[in-house]
């Protein structure tokens, strides 16, 4: 057995005085103690398997604790399972709770009939996923929550993936190819709040319409919003495809649009991406599989997930600051952009 | 510098075999050792805590056995003289301390030389400072998990950073509410280090400041004075602010090192802070609540930087991750005497 050792012991065998010791070990710098004797102060302490006196703050050694987590949809559960980004957010949550030994209390969805009411006696945190701001009259201010896909404050973690960025890697890529007109199909973006829904440009759309400003190559009619379903897509492409005079390729804000505009396109025997290039955003799992192959740059949703719940476990170990946490994109060239038939300028 | 004894080391100490030191250690009775042998072995062996291979191995069955490098971009002096960096790297060790992990190796980036550093025997590089890793992260060491701090470089490593828009955003709209119309700024020029190259850029903060004062319609470029980092700096560049004449009512000073200097070059001119001129800064190292006046400045976070990227780092090795995730580590501002509120018509 490795005795714990004390701070006498890591002075003798580093050769300086106890106090020297407590300073380096509590990172004390009001007094100066040179590079090499703090160094050898620390690797002396670590051989000799020097643990800090437990304090008031639980610590990982503290095993026996289980937690209860409440998680809070922004949508309802039929919504859910038509939209693979989301159902995979879940299933990274569920995942690392899992990992963790973390218990899924109750799980509450936001609807607009009523506003959510939160039991927080019975969870010791509340994941929230989706665009909602929640202000909780809570008897438990300091519960931690942990924002998924949204930022809601300052003060609480969140996870979210840089939807900015996103967009400029798309446009990026099909400017390469030299497409003089560029299209967008978007939805319209939204948060809920206890007083109702905010509008707000999405990210994407900003992107979009500043890049193509920057070239003056800008043009609102060249512009197609709506709402995020696949049928919504479909209708969009149709309205595009009716106005006549398509733009050579579009940026389709998600891949569920992407499909329903691809369907479209097809209908009307435009070929993708010989007439129409598109490239869109989400990288879900079915976006490999239809015709043609999907471009999309990669959102790492079950990582969203996942982080999270490491966020929740970290906050509940004691963490007294919030931390945001953007996880990074990756944009995977398929056909639908014109990969394998053009070459980038 | 202590490290685990092996047997060779207690072999030379003990002035016997390493066959002896083995076989005593093993507590092999089929050797005749003369008792004063092994007496002198197994003391050796304690003093210089040598641990049996299989206790070594079992230990390294968690966490500690991933062996992390550290690398710092900048020299041990400079790492003094901004204790911002000195910082980060006490979060580093104080996490790896906490959780029994090994750094097993400490780089410095010297500049203008190509850096080979050996990193073939480590797990993971966890990279202070503004270093673009991307020449290590394109190399033959492709299971080298990398965690920079301090660096918004290429997306696919871990990255640690703090809001510097932000925390420059903190300052100056304090400085907006106190009323501070002619604001000036005292900064430094940015590089990050690549392999053989540096590339500058203008520093997020600086950035900030030119962007919130144009859309107020206040930005003068005369008040903006750029140069080097640390306290001689902004010595210097606070007297030529001052040499200048019409000088403003407040200055954001990047960093507090370089805010310490600029007071001692408003106190040379017999001016008064916060008096005559209020002064806010960023970083909230120990020493800005000891000069004079206790500095108003924007506390980062720093220690807490360096911890969070020990926390990615093992959460990289352990769980096998392989999105890569950047963290924002908070900001606020700490108001303390080196400011004052002004009216409208004192403004010049």
């Amino acid at each position: 057995m490795i005795p714990i050792a004390t701070l006498k012991e890591i002075a003798k065998i580093a050769k300086v005085s106890s106090s020297t010791v407590s300073r380096v070990l509590s990172s004390d710098y009001s007094f100066s103690v040179s590079e090499e004797t703090r160094r050898t102060v620390i690797e002396v302490a670590r051989s000799l398997n020097y643990r800090h006196k437990p304090g008031k703050k639980k610590n990982e050694l503290d095993e026996g604790r289980k937690w209860n987590v409440g998680v809070l949809f922004w949508c309802s559960e039929q919504f859910e399972l038509t939209d693979p980004f989301y159902m995979s957010i879940r299933q990274g949550i569920e995942k690392e709770c899992d990992n963790q030994g973390l218990t899924i209390k109750r799980i509450y969805r936001w609807s607009d009939e009523d506003s959510s009411t939160i039991e927080d006696s019975e969870i010791d945190g509340l994941i929230v996923v989706g665009k909602v701001e929640c202000i909780f009259h809570s008897k438990r201010p300091d519960m931690p929550i942990v924002f998924v896909d949204h930022c809601s404050s300052v003060e609480h973690d969140s996870v979210q993936f840089d939807a900015a960025v996103a967009a400029r890697k798309t446009m990026e890529h099909l400017l390469h190819f030299g497409y003089d007109r560029i299209g967008y199909i978007g939805g319209n973006s939204y948060i809920r709040t206890l007083e109702g829904i905010n509008y707000y440009e999405d990210e994407r759309q900003q992107m979009y319409k500043r890049m193509l400003e920057e070239q003056g190559k800008f043009k609102l009619e060249d512009m197609f919003v709506g709402s995020w379903g696949v049928e919504d897509g479909y209708k969009l492409m149709s309205v595009a495809i009716k106005n006549g005079n398509l733009p050579r390729a579009f940026f389709v804000a998600s891949d569920l649009l992407a499909i329903g505009a691809l369907r479209a396109l097809h209908e009307s025997e435009i070929k993708v991406p010989e007439q129409v290039a598109i490239a869109s955003i989400d990288g879900i799992d079915v976006s490999k599989y239809v015709n043609p192959p999907l471009t999309t740059v990669k959102v790492y949703t079950e990582e969203m997930g996942s982080t999270g719940v490491k966020l929740m476990v970290d906050r509940l170990l004691g963490r007294n600051y919030a931390l945001h946490v953007m996880v990074e994109t990756e944009l995977m060239i398929r056909e639908s952009c014109g990969s394998l038939i053009f070459h980038p300028i | 510098m202590v490290e685990i004894a092996t047997i060779k080391d207690i072999a030379e100490l003990a002035e016997v075999s390493s066959a002896t030191v083995s076989r005593v250690l093993n507590n092999d009775l089929s050797f005749n050792v003369p008792e004063e042998t092994k007496n002198k072995v197994i003391e050796v062996a304690k003093r210089l805590n040598y641990k049996k291979k299989a206790e070594r191995k079992r230990k390294t069955d968690e966490a500690t056995e991933y062996k992390l490098g550290l690398l710092i971009w900048c020299s041990e002096q400079l790492e003094y003289s901004d204790p911002y960096y000195l910082s980060i790297r006490v979060g580093v060790e104080r996490e790896c301390l906490r959780r029994g992990i090994d750094i097993h190796r400490v780089f410095r980036w010297v500049e203008g030389t190509s850096q080979d550093m050996n990193l073939s025997d480590l797990h993971g590089l966890i990279s202070i400072g503004k270093v673009n890793p991307s020449f290590i992260l394109n190399s033959k060491d492709t299971n080298l998990q990398v965690v920079t701090v301090d660096c918004i470089s290429s997306e696919r490593c871990d990255a640690v950073v703090f809001d510097l828009e932000k925390a420059a955003t903190q300052a100056l709209d304090y400085l907006f509410e106190l009323g501070h119309q002619r604001i000036g700024y005292i900064g430094g020029t940015t590089y990050v280090f690549s392999k053989d190259t540096k590339e500058q850029y203008v520093d997020e903060r600086q950035r900030a400041f030119c962007r919130l004062m144009a859309e107020k319609g206040l930005l003068r470029e005369r008040d903006l004075h750029i140069g080097g980092w640390g306290t001689e700096s902004g010595y210097r560049l606070m007297k030529r602010a001052i040499e200048q004449g019409d000088i403003p009512s407040a200055f954001l000073i990047a960093c507090d090192p370089m805010a310490i200097g600029a007071l001692r070059a408003i106190d040379e001119s017999g001016l008064q802070v916060p008096e005559e001129i209020s002064i806010v800064s960023i970083d909230d190292i120990e020493l800005s609540q000891y000069v004079n006046p206790p500095l108003t400045t924007v506390r980062v976070f720093s220690e807490e930087m360096g911890k969070t990227a020990v926390k990615l780092m093992l959460d990289r090795l352990k769980s096998g991750r392989e999105a890569s995730l950047q963290v924002t580590i908070p900001t606020e501002l700490v108001v303390r005497k080196s400011c004052r509120g002004v009216k409208k018509d004192e403004q010049a």
